[in-house]
């Protein structure tokens, strides 16, 4: 008895809808991604400078935020978080010293609106120095000529 | 048609860069409540800012260019075999602005000073030089900034 061999069929599928869905998902994360969001709810307008340093992308920073709500009160951004009172400010500085032992090369990450006194950078300053939070970066922006 | 695509995506997802952030790096100093240590007169370059965010110098407007005067003041002190000391005051009303701007002078004329002395003790570029030079230029142009605020 001759055994009839099965001949097997290779499945093909029909390519041809691939890219398709490939452009369907790519414009789909396209639209959704947002690139990292500003951690503030108001604008802050930092001051311009000829001189920049170069900025490791690599440290590990805090963020720290410093403008005027509409009532001309100080509010502080630090790490998501939105804090009225320096005092508020000093305490949830103080929350973060874990992240500072942690890491003791840890920058903070200043931004601050250009038209803020310099007594209430001063302040924050004397807390970041309190909490041993040494190394700061004031952000800017460049000059456009 | 889809190969087009792909290769465009990749193209531009290889040379599409995007924008770094830019700052001004500070050192804060630890917190000292001590008497204020003594410092004489010939290497300190004391600027100030006014309540009206001028920057002034000995009490006097600087109507120059504020960088190649900074830059001039510490050359002669480092010439001088001096270490500068940069005392900024700030009025407590004057604003972050006029800080940072006088900042960025200030650091660009410390950079300007070090790359005027790696040409003329090495003969090569600040960016360029050895560990060892880096080192022994660092020494010789320790430029220290102080701040502090004051009310008028």
């Amino acid at each position: 008895m001759i055994r009839k061999k099965a001949v097997r069929k290779d499945i093909e599928f029909n390519m041809t809808a691939l890219p398709d869905i490939v452009f369907m998902l790519l414009f789909f994360f396209m639209v959704v991604t947002v690139l990292r969001e500003d951690d503030t709810r108001l604008a802050i307008d930092m001051p311009y400078a000829t001189h920049t340093d170069v900025m490791d992308g690599d440290d590990s920073t805090i963020q720290l935020s410093l403008t005027v709500d509409e009532q001309q009160d100080i509010i502080y951004f630090l790490e998501g978080g939105e804090y009225k009172g320096i005092e508020t400010l000093r305490a949830n500085i103080s929350n973060l010293r874990v992240r500072h032992i942690a890491d003791p090369d840890i920058k903070v990450k200043i931004k601050i609106d250009k038209s803020i006194a310099m007594k209430h950078v001063n302040k924050v300053k004397l807390i970041l120095q309190e909490y041993e939070f040494y190394k700061v970066a004031y952000m800017i922006q460049r000059k456009q000529d | 048609m889809a190969d087009i695509a792909f290769l465009l995506l990749i193209f531009f997802m290889v040379t599409t860069s995007l924008q770094k952030e830019k700052s001004i790096a500070m050192q804060l100093p630890p917190p000292y409540d001590g008497p204020a240590g003594q410092v004489s007169d010939s290497r300190v370059l004391s600027l100030i800012i006014n309540a009206d965010n001028n920057i002034m110098m000995e009490g006097e407007a600087i109507s120059q260019d504020i960088q190649k005067y900074i830059q001039n003041h510490l050359s002669s002190m480092v010439g001088a075999d001096k270490k500068p000391y940069i005392s900024i005051k700030l009025h407590e009303n004057s604003n972050y602005n006029s800080y940072i701007e006088l900042l960025a002078q200030v650091k660009e004329s410390i950079k300007a000073v070090k790359s005027e002395y790696a040409i003329t003790m090495y003969d090569t570029p600040f960016n360029q030089l050895s560990r060892e030079q880096y080192a022994s230029l660092s020494k010789k142009l320790s430029i220290r900034i102080s701040e502090s605020q004051f009310v008028s």
